[in-house]
């Protein structure tokens, strides 16, 4: 067995893929498998390319349209949907709209107004649904799958390749890992987690066999105004960002599990670590101050 | 800074709390589930057990058993496992030497040892196992074999069970005047295990065993079974997990057969339920009703033993005859930390005639009770 690794660009962010294969042939062909599904999935559910399904969903809001969806777009809906009644609001995939009030380039604070205005549109449970159909009930609302797609691909992207017989390796998307299994001598790969204070830097490595380690933190995008940090993870109830955790990291059997639990505890602010506690999952949090929180 | 956290079950599911929602709903999308197969052991396990069990009957010191067991199980290289056994055990008391009468003529005091040896190979799909036993007694020494396969579906909701095995048995025979007897027991067994949805399991085996040789007990009063016996056993189990309780129901039911005639019915129930603090309860109850054998003798006048031609098939013990039982047990057990598991376990039998359910049970056997105490300690290392 050796390893081969591959590295690619996708969903905004660097990849990567490791895999334990008798030979290069094998290698190529399996980590090729892989990435074309990773792109596969960023096709069809990107909302910026304008010929996805999402695309068309949130170009028909308001027009009363019915817009047809297959059965994989029908179970990442119901997906969102119970991620929506788990965290009581806080995670809404029709919340991405609010990107439009913030602009991490201009580091710019929005006025209160375009918030609101922004916020009248955000309501999953206002999105209509039929068995293969979907609208969205007025013009301006938008989902998207950034909340979960790019856990998606990489729960994808290693499924596939532990169904052809791979047994060793992980797919890490921009910082979300799905083990495949273990090294190829047993031991758990070493997945560090960055100082979300200190770019470069290491604040913890996690030993992961198999399961998904993703994390969720406020240094992916952010600016500083009047010493005060502002980052992309958005409250959908007030359109302000967090900012009790710099950073939540989760270990789970699935990446869409690790990375939802990941995001809603960082939505719950201080409630978001009882929320991780009374749900069992490992976890590794730090805290705006750089306090270290962890089972 | 640079800390580093030492998690070794790595990806454990979430156990309580609204979290369960998220990863039923998360298992509900196709095609990225994660492989449920089954995996071999990541960690080693040593553990260690003391069972104390005692036959009770008013007025007699009956059996008693004190068994100390040390189990270990080893992964190696990520695809085996090695799993071995040594079981010391120290039986005392007296046992009747017909129907429940005549104790003192039975009265032994016996040391015994078992051991056993697996080892298994996991594939992607399923896994291979082989085993060893081997017990011995002054008067009884028992080897066997045996062989077990697992397969699993591609989406893992179907596991299928087979194995094979057979044990040769000696058995000393001194105290009816012959010298040594064997018995030969082969066995078949084919079950399936289908996942019902997330929190259902539902289990079926079937297993049937063929007996040649030996069957008759040496220590009861004119004890002559057939040379023949042949074995059948279904049984069929279902676990449901109550998300909002976080706990677990376990109910099954054994039907068993034998070419002597007897027919037995079990049906078992129990419940662990997660508590805060690493702690798991579990009650249990398990109602059993045996049906006798063919030629199990009722006593004609009590206390007194029924004399028939040596020579015909014929047995006065009275685990053959036709009852009603009950065990009420609790088990406790701790999680200490991510290494050590402790346990404790209560188990109260009765065994009564007259609570075979489909008619009268057997006649003039007195009613019989059981304890079992049980401890354990397990250790898990890397």
């Amino acid at each position: 067995m050796e390893i081969f690794r591959t590295e690619f660009r996708a969903m905004g962010g660097a990849n990567e893929i490791m895999l334990a294969a008798p030979g290069q042939a094998e290698a190529s062909a399996a980590l090729e498998l892989a990435v074309r599904e990773v792109q596969r999935i960023e096709e069809r559910y990107s909302r910026y390319r304008a010929d996805s399904v999402v695309s068309r969903i949130n170009a028909a809001a308001g027009s009363g349209e019915w817009i047809g969806i297959d059965a994989e777009m029908c179970t990442l809906l119901d997906f969102a949907d119970a991620l929506n009644r788990q965290s009581d609001g806080l995670f809404d995939i029709t919340s991405g709209i609010l990107r439009q009030a913030w602009n991490f380039r201009e580091r710019k604070l929005p006025e209160q107004a375009e918030l609101d205005r922004l916020l009248a549109h955000i309501g999953w449970q206002r999105v209509e649904r039929q068995e293969a159909a979907i609208r969205l009930p007025e013009a301006g609302m938008e989902i998207d799958f950034g909340g979960f797609g790019k856990e998606y691909a990489a729960d994808r992207a290693a499924t596939l390749l532990t169904e052809r017989g791979f047994e060793h390796g992980y797919v890490n998307l921009g910082g979300d890992i799905r083990a495949l299994g273990p090294q190829a001598d047993g031991s758990p790969w070493l997945i560090g987690v960055q100082n979300p204070r200190r770019p470069g830097e290491l604040i913890a490595t996690i030993p992961v066999s198999q399961g998904a380690l993703a994390t969720s933190g406020d240094y992916e995008r952010y600016f500083e105004h009047d010493g005060k940090r502002y980052c992309h993870v958005l409250d959908p109830r007030t359109g302000w960002p967090v900012s009790h955790w710099s950073s939540v990291s989760v270990l789970a059997p699935m990446a869409v599990v690790a990375g939802s639990f990941a995001t809603i505890a960082m939505l719950k602010e201080q409630d978001g670590l009882d929320f991780l506690r009374a749900a069992g999952m490992t976890h590794l949090c730090v805290d705006a101050d750089g306090a270290i929180f962890s089972n | 800074m640079k800390n580093v956290i030492k998690r070794r079950d790595s990806a454990r599911a979430p156990t309580a709390g609204l979290g369960q929602g998220i990863l039923l709903a998360a298992l509900a999308i196709p095609g990225i589930q994660p492989v449920q197969a089954e995996n071999a052991p990541e960690r080693a396990t040593i553990s260690y057990r003391h069972l104390d069990y005692q036959d009770m009957q008013s007025g007699w010191d009956r059996i008693g058993v004190k068994a100390n067991a040390v189990s270990v199980l080893m992964p190696v290289a990520g695809e085996w496992a090695i799993g071995g056994s040594y079981t010391r055990d120290i039986v005392s008391g007296a046992s009747p030497y017909f129907h429940s009468e005549n104790l003192l003529a039975g009265e032994i005091e016996e040391r015994r040892y078992g051991r056993d040896l697996s080892v298994s190979r996991y594939f992607r799909r399923g896994s291979l196992t082989a085993g060893w036993v081997d017990s011995q007694e002054s008067d009884y020494t028992s080897r066997g074999y045996s062989l077990t396969g697992t397969w699993s579906t591609e989406s893992n909701n179907t596991t299928l069970t087979a194995g094979v095995s057979t044990l040769h048995d000696r058995i000393d025979v001194s105290a009816i005047g012959a010298t040594q007897e064997s018995k030969d027991t082969d066995s078949l067994m084919v079950g399936i295990t289908q996942i019902l949805s997330p929190v259902d399991i539902v289990q079926l085996n079937l297993s049937r065993a063929e007996g040649e040789g030996f069957f008759r007990d040496p220590y009861k009063f004119r004890d002559n079974r057939p040379g023949h016996r042949q074995q059948d056993v279904a049984m069929l189990r279902w676990n449901h997990h109550f998300s909002d309780l976080d706990g677990t129901s376990r109910l099954s039911y054994r039907y068993y057969e034998d070419t002597f005639g007897v027919i037995a019915h079990m049906v078992d129930l129990e419940y662990v339920q997660q508590l805060p603090g690493g702690w798991t309860l579990t009650p249990e109850i398990r109602l059993y009703a045996q049906d006798d054998a063919d030629f199990y003798v009722d006593p004609r006048f009590p206390g007194v033993p029924n004399f028939r031609p040596r020579s015909q098939i014929q047995s006065q013990d009275q685990r053959l005859s036709t009852f009603g039982a009950t065990t009420l047990g609790l088990k406790l057990a701790k999680q200490i930390g991510p290494d050590w598991v402790v346990d404790v376990e209560y188990q109260n039998y009765e065994q009564r005639s007259d609570w075979y359910p489909w008619g009268n049970g057997s006649k003039g056997i007195k009613p019989f009770r059981a304890n079992f105490l049980q401890f354990g300690v397990s250790w898990s290392f890397d």
